[in-house]
């Protein structure tokens, strides 16, 4: 308590300098960061609530997702790519929790069968500086009982960049040919960053697992940047383990350029971008999978087959014997 | 036209066969990457653990179709499961057991063993009566497990627990197929036991002991596997419906065994039943060896739709006797 009176004088002084260096300080420069804009599953009955994760075997026919940001400006913007290219615009609902957006997927094959991707955009100005934050969410509409007739359609397996996205990241190797989440922790993943469907060099970008661990990166001129996830799922006992643990990651991109403009009545002159999309992963099958011991059993029963049939043969075997006998008998 | 049925009847069947074996192999195993997908509904083993493999083996869907409770499988979702079935019989019936002689790529496998075998001059086994009685059943036992395992996970099979989803394909995790086939395109990771829970280790470990037992097996007895092929006992079950048809005409036949002795399946009934007219067994699998090694006429013959394909001849037996004693085998 001595010590705290003694020092608070020179705490003080430091406050005051703090508020000098601030007020020095460019107008950008003092807005703190705003979070981007994530996307999350919304409470939807028995299946995607919180806490869940949306099945990629399992079709629903509403899809509802919450937005997660603290702040908002309000001029949402959100639209669906629909898995045979067509754009549809969901609705967006404020409710006591937050914001949702919802749309329909109807059930069964055919042009809704696969990809449907959500984008929702926020858009604002503060301080001289117009925020852009586009959050992504892909939801894999499929069953496998619909078939999997689209396995070798480009068109339809991997996704384009959208031209009125303002920042997306894009990766093809989130699924495979069947629409099945294919991500396995330790395995290296290409992004690309677009900006307005051009590439975007210099964006940063970051992923961050669900238990924390993040890893950051800069585009290249081409937009790409690639991350090797982390191997993170080591129950302590063995019989708690479960091969189908699914993990959230997120990846985050940054872009900020210098450019005036008129935002809702507000003058700005530079403009930040931030993207986010979201998607889970299962521990590697390395984790859990032992080519030594498959390999032993395999060579052990084909030695032990081999053995068994070779000394059954064997013993089988009767040593030739004449037979003679005396035609006077 | 006589002349054309001629060259037909007396032309090799085995070599044919062995042929029409390779370019089967090389669709179910690599169409895949020529595009190619038969679908879901093969009566023969493509194997979908095999990357780039053109197709799937029916016993695949049927499994995780039979995973969902009683009341959905009688209601409508039962109809995917009918659909699939109907699936499976619109490819069969145009072949019937021939998938098996002529398609099947792990009975190719089986087959090419078989030659080295031949090469290296070692004789085959073959089941006595008595055995191969007690061993046919256990195909029957595989199909009906492979279908209760899956419908115990979503359901209380007989007052018992259910089941953990590592039950979701238990045939699959045994099959011989998932474990070699995937070999061709370049993938060992089949080879391991999965240590993710006690089922899969248990399943995984049986899996590659049957593994060696296949390589074994096939080395000392002619189609080894399809013995105990839960394909084999599905496809008997829509047999008579088949559309290609192995006929005897018993007025005709002299018992001389010819048809027994060639049978790499070792049916007995071929040659002693005089009584059947449609001649194909459970254990067929409808490689026509048996038509090849009939010398009497028209005793045994190939007809799709009651058209006649090919039929034992007398001049055809002795053709194809002289050409094998040319080539000494």
């Amino acid at each position: 308590m001595t010590g705290t009176l003694r020092n608070f004088p020179q705490k003080r002084y430091m406050l005051a300098v703090l508020i000098l260096v601030a007020v020095a300080t460019p107008s950008y420069a003092r807005i703190p960061d705003l979070e981007p804009l994530y996307l999350t599953e919304a409470p939807a009955g028995k299946r995607g609530g919180p806490g869940q994760f949306e099945s990629e075997h399992r079709p629903i026919s509403l899809r509802r997702y919450r937005l997660s940001a603290s702040t908002l400006y309000g001029s949402l913007q959100a639209f669906v790519r629909r898995p045979d290219g067509t754009v549809t615009v969901p609705q967006i609902e404020k409710e006591k929790e937050g914001v949702t957006v919802s749309f329909q997927t109807p059930f069964g094959d055919g042009p809704m069968h696969g990809i449907h991707t959500l984008y929702v955009i926020d858009q604002g100005v503060e301080n001289g500086r117009l925020w852009v934050r586009t959050a992504k969410w892909h939801t894999v509409h499929h069953s496998c009982g619909w078939g999997h007739g689209y396995k070798y359609d480009k068109d339809r397996i991997l996704t384009e960049p959208l031209d009125a996205a303002p920042l997306e990241i894009l990766c093809r190797e989130f699924w495979d040919g069947n629409f099945h989440s294919k991500v396995q922790s330790g395995d290296r993943l290409q992004f690309r960053v677009f900006s307005y469907g051009v590439p975007a060099a210099g964006a940063e970008v970051r992923l961050t697992s669900g238990r924390g661990w993040s890893r950051r990166a800069v585009t290249a001129e081409d937009g790409t940047a690639s991350f090797q996830l982390i191997r993170d799922y080591y129950p302590e006992r063995w019989q708690d383990f479960d091969r189908r643990h699914r993990e959230r990651f997120t990846v985050v991109a940054e872009s900020e350029i210098q450019r005036q403009g008129r935002f809702s009545g507000k003058d700005y002159g530079r403009i930040r971008y931030i993207a986010s999309i979201p998607w889970t992963y299962t521990p590697s099958r390395k984790e859990y999978t032992s080519s030594i011991f498959g390999l032993s059993i395999g060579f052990i029963t084909m030695a032990l087959a081999a053995a068994g049939i070779y000394v059954y043969r064997e013993r089988r075997m009767r040593p030739y014997r004449e037979v003679a006998f005396n035609e006077k008998d | 036209m006589k002349k054309i049925k001629r060259f037909f009847y007396s032309a090799d069947i085995d070599r044919f066969r062995f042929y029409v074996q390779i370019i089967s192999f090389g669709v179910l195993i690599y169409g895949g990457c020529l595009a190619l997908d038969l679908g879901t509904h093969l009566p023969t083993f493509a194997c979908p653990f095999a990357a780039g493999a053109g197709g799937t083996c029916y016993l695949f869907p049927l499994q995780h179709q039979a995973n969902m409770p009683l009341r959905q499988l009688l209601g409508g979702r039962g109809i995917g499961l009918l659909s699939g079935l109907g699936g499976f019989f619109l490819f069969f019936i145009f072949f019937n057991k021939s998938w098996c002689g002529f398609i099947c790529p792990l009975g190719a496998i089986q087959d090419w063993i078989t030659r080295l075998r031949v090469r290296a001059g070692i004789r085959y086994s073959m089941y006595s009566k008595a055995t191969f009685q007690r061993l046919k059943k256990i195909k029957y036992l595989l199909l009906i497990l492979l279908v209760l395992l899956p419908l115990g996970i979503s359901n209380s099979l007989f007052g018992l627990p259910r089941l953990s989803h590592d039950f979701a394909t238990p045939y699959c995790m045994a099959c011989p197929g998932r474990t070699v086939l995937p070999l061709f395109s370049g993938d060992a990771g089949q080879l391991a036991v999965d240590f993710s829970s006690a089922t899969t280790t248990v399943l995984t470990a049986l899996g590659m002991t049957v593994t060696g037992l296949f390589f074994v097996g096939a080395f000392v007895k002619r189609r080894f596997f399809c013995f105990f092929c839960p394909m084999s006992a599905l496809q008997y079950l829509f047999s008579k419906a088949g559309l290609l048809r192995l006929t005897k005409d018993g007025g005709k036949c002299t018992r001389c065994g010819n048809c027994y002795r060639v049978c790499d399946m070792g049916i007995r009934e071929i040659a002693e039943d005089i009584e059947s007219r449609n001649i194909v067994k459970d254990d067929c699998m409808m490689c026509f060896k048996c038509v090849a090694a009939c010398p009497e006429e028209n005793c045994l013959k190939v007809s799709f739709l009651g058209a006649t394909l090919y039929a034992a001849t007398e001049e055809g037996f002795f053709k194809r006797s002289s050409r094998e004693e040319k080539r000494g085998t």
